[in-house]
């Protein structure tokens, strides 16, 4: 049976631009909560004082300084990044399944939208690297649209590459990709950087041919709904996820990791009605995203620290992990804030969040322990690296105090 | 002798002063397996919320084991386990971790949740699936972890919302054993569940919904009689009688 066509010219492509009105409508009020909690005047005066602290890292910035080890990362990263929102639903296995063959218009747009979106991510950090790389190479330096042309290449051959995985049957064929893409952007942006825009190109055409000819070779879906529903779900969770730093969102959601071994720690905690709330936040901070990121944050902090031995980099490296880190902790009271089951528990009302603070708190306070520790391996003095840790427990502290000020204002709302 | 459930001339609903549940009043006894019935949108689901405190009463009174919900809350949700219709688990955690988890909140030592534990994945088949995450389960499993997670407590009150929903013929023969065994030890059951047949064999007592008020209750003699029926009539025709003899009753 084919699916009913209403009069009037209905195509898929319009429902991807009904759905990505739908999309802009539903996340608009969380941006306006994240506007007036005074995020906004954060971040402009982030970006206010970035320029100049720029600026002066650039001149405080001796001869040699190994300026590839942060403009090839960053912008791999940027090339490699290839995420395309196609807000599908669960319920489209029923209702738009009957019209999957005209389906193509409706992911052309899908990927179009994110194509414009990522060539100007792409832009801003290429943007972002290029005074470093004058200060580094300074008269030898290329010019900048013919990198701009090579990271757009790359990032063409990285975003087809992306858009064709999800078709893969086979998971282990789908991370094999994967890896591949993140080669090919590694490799095309050491090549830009160090060799110029021509081999930057070449390496991008010839990593992109390879790569799309391997996919081509493997086993595929003409259109694999339950991967892209799953893939659409989980980047709505990290959106969701973001705005939860700032305000409530009861959407949150998003991937949960196994993590066997952290988890069977919890079986440490008392057996008593009283580590409940504890024994749950514990499992839902180790298997959730914000100890993902903690993980990931410390690790290349960890790396940055131990491999450049400039102190005010590698102060500042281990800053901006524990912020981040700090930011997704401390919304970890926002998970099961809308299960029903912690009503209906005999808890204290208040103990879930208390018990959510709690792991934040240790959590941060162990991190900042780790980057001390590091600091101080990686050339910092030692009772500087213990002042650092008393910054990190003071930071832990501010925040458990901020979500106990803001549990307390909600209680007095009601 | 003190009702284990007693709700006493509720009203109720999610609109103040339009409420879905109308001057509602009946008891569960200690031992005792009532079934509420009613067709879809009758006031089931609204009467158990109400039951669970996650829906305050305009009018009228809700005791379980003696308590209101604001004389000792604790009490109260501890009296009492619920199995709702649609499984609801933490995604988070594993099928062993919930069990875990259960019991402590309700204060189950360590010793009597493992034996316990292993009783019920043993008696739902899951003992394989003990270390699996709730979004790997079907919706039925999904379910059996419900059960378990219930019947762990040894609540002296158990509210199901449709316990055979998505359950295998197995599932269901566990799950009514377990009911039985557990009625035998002196619990109470309130069963919402549109399977009258079964429920029929098993429940004491009905309490039959319509739109909002009790339309009859009482034992399946009692209900056969307000329905206009000889004694040994099924609850299916009774309640066919007392409901479904209006309009949309056929095809």
């Amino acid at each position: 049976m084919n699916a009913p066509v209403k009069p009037g010219g209905w195509t898929t492509a319009a429902l991807y631009r009904e759905r990505t009105a739908r999309w802009r409508r539903r996340v608009f009020p969380y941006w306006r909560d994240v506007l007036r909690s005074g995020a906004g005047m954060l971040v402009l005066l982030l970006l206010l004082s970035a320029g100049p602290a720029y600026t002066w890292a650039l001149e405080q910035m001796p001869p040699d300084f190994p300026y590839l080890w942060i403009a090839v990362p960053v912008l791999a990263a940027a090339v490699y990044r290839s995420p395309i929102r196609t807000h599908l639903e669960a319920a489209d296995r029923v209702f738009l399944l009957p019209a999957e063959p005209r389906m193509a218009g409706y992911l052309w747009s899908a990927r179009r939208s994110a194509a414009i979106r990522q060539a100007i991510l792409l832009l801003i950090a290429l943007g972002a690297l290029w005074p470093l790389y004058l200060r580094a190479e300074g008269t030898a330096a290329m010019p900048f649209a013919g990198a701009l042309v090579a990271a757009l290449a790359a990032k063409a051959a990285a975003f087809g590459a992306a858009a064709a995985e999800p078709r893969l049957t086979r998971p282990s064929l789908r991370g094999a990709a994967a890896l591949l893409r993140a080669v090919l952007a590694l490799h095309t942006a050491y090549a830009l950087w160090r060799f110029g825009p021509l081999a930057g190109v070449t390496a991008a055409a010839g990593d992109g041919a390879a790569l799309m000819a391997l996919l081509a070779a493997w086993r595929r879906q003409p259109l694999p709904w339950e991967r892209l529903i799953a893939l659409e779900e989980r980047q709505a969770a990290r959106y969701y996820h973001f705005l939860s730093w700032f305000t409530d969102v009861p959407e949150l959601t998003g991937t949960v990791r196994k993590r066997r071994l952290l988890g069977a720690l919890t079986s440490r905690l008392s057996f008593r009605p009283e580590s409940a709330p504890l024994y749950l936040y514990a499992l839902t901070y180790m298997r959730r995203e914000p100890f993902g990121l903690a993980l990931r944050s410390t690790a290349a902090a960890g790396l940055f620290i131990l491999f450049f031995r400039y102190p005010y980099a590698q102060v500042i490296a281990a800053a901006l992990a524990l912020i981040m880190a700090g930011l997704q902790a401390s919304a970890l009271s926002q998970y099961h804030r809308y299960s029903s089951w912690l009503y209906l528990y005999p808890l204290a009302p208040n103990a879930p969040r208390q018990a959510a603070a709690r792991i934040a708190a240790v959590s941060l306070t162990g991190q900042g322990l780790l980057l001390a520790i590091l600091l101080g391996l990686g050339g910092l003095p030692w009772p500087l690296a213990g002042a650092c840790f008393c910054g990190a427990a003071a930071y832990a502290a501010a925040l458990g105090l901020a979500q106990a000020r803001r549990r307390t204002r909600e209680e007095r709302l009601g | 002798m003190q009702s284990i459930l007693s709700v006493d001339g509720l009203f109720g609903g999610y609109l103040y002063r339009k409420p879905v549940i109308r001057n509602l009043s009946f008891t569960v006894e200690k031992g005792e397996m009532v079934g509420l019935v009613g067709l879809n949108g009758a006031g089931k689901s609204t009467t158990i919320k109400h039951i669970l405190g996650l829906m305050v009463p305009e009018q009228g009174e809700i005791r379980v084991n003696g308590v209101t919900l604001s004389e000792d809350a604790g009490l109260y949700r501890s009296s009492l386990a619920f199995v709702p219709e649609s499984p609801e688990l933490y995604e988070e955690l594993t099928i062993r971790e919930h069990l875990d988890l259960t019991a402590r909140v309700y204060g189950i030592d360590r010793q009597a949740f493992e034996e316990r534990a292993e009783r019920l994945m043993a008696l739902f088949r899951m003992k394989e699936k003990a270390g699996s995450f709730s979004r790997h389960l079907s919706k039925g499993m999904r379910q059996k972890v419900m059960l378990m997670n219930a019947f762990l407590i040894e609540a002296p009150l158990y509210v199901i919302d449709e316990p055979f929903l998505g359950l295998d013929p197995l599932g269901i023969r566990s799950l009514l054993e377990l009911m039985a065994s557990f009625k035998e030890k002196g619990c109470s059951f309130l069963i919402s569940s549109h399977i009258l047949a079964t429920i029929e064999k098993y429940c004491d007592r009905y309490v039959v919904l319509e739109r909002g008020e009790m339309a009859a209750g009482g034992t399946l003699d009692d209900i056969c009689r307000q329905a206009g029926l000889p004694t040994g009539a099924s609850l299916d025709d009774a309640f066919f009688r007392l409901v479904g003899g209006g309009e949309g009753g056929g095809l």
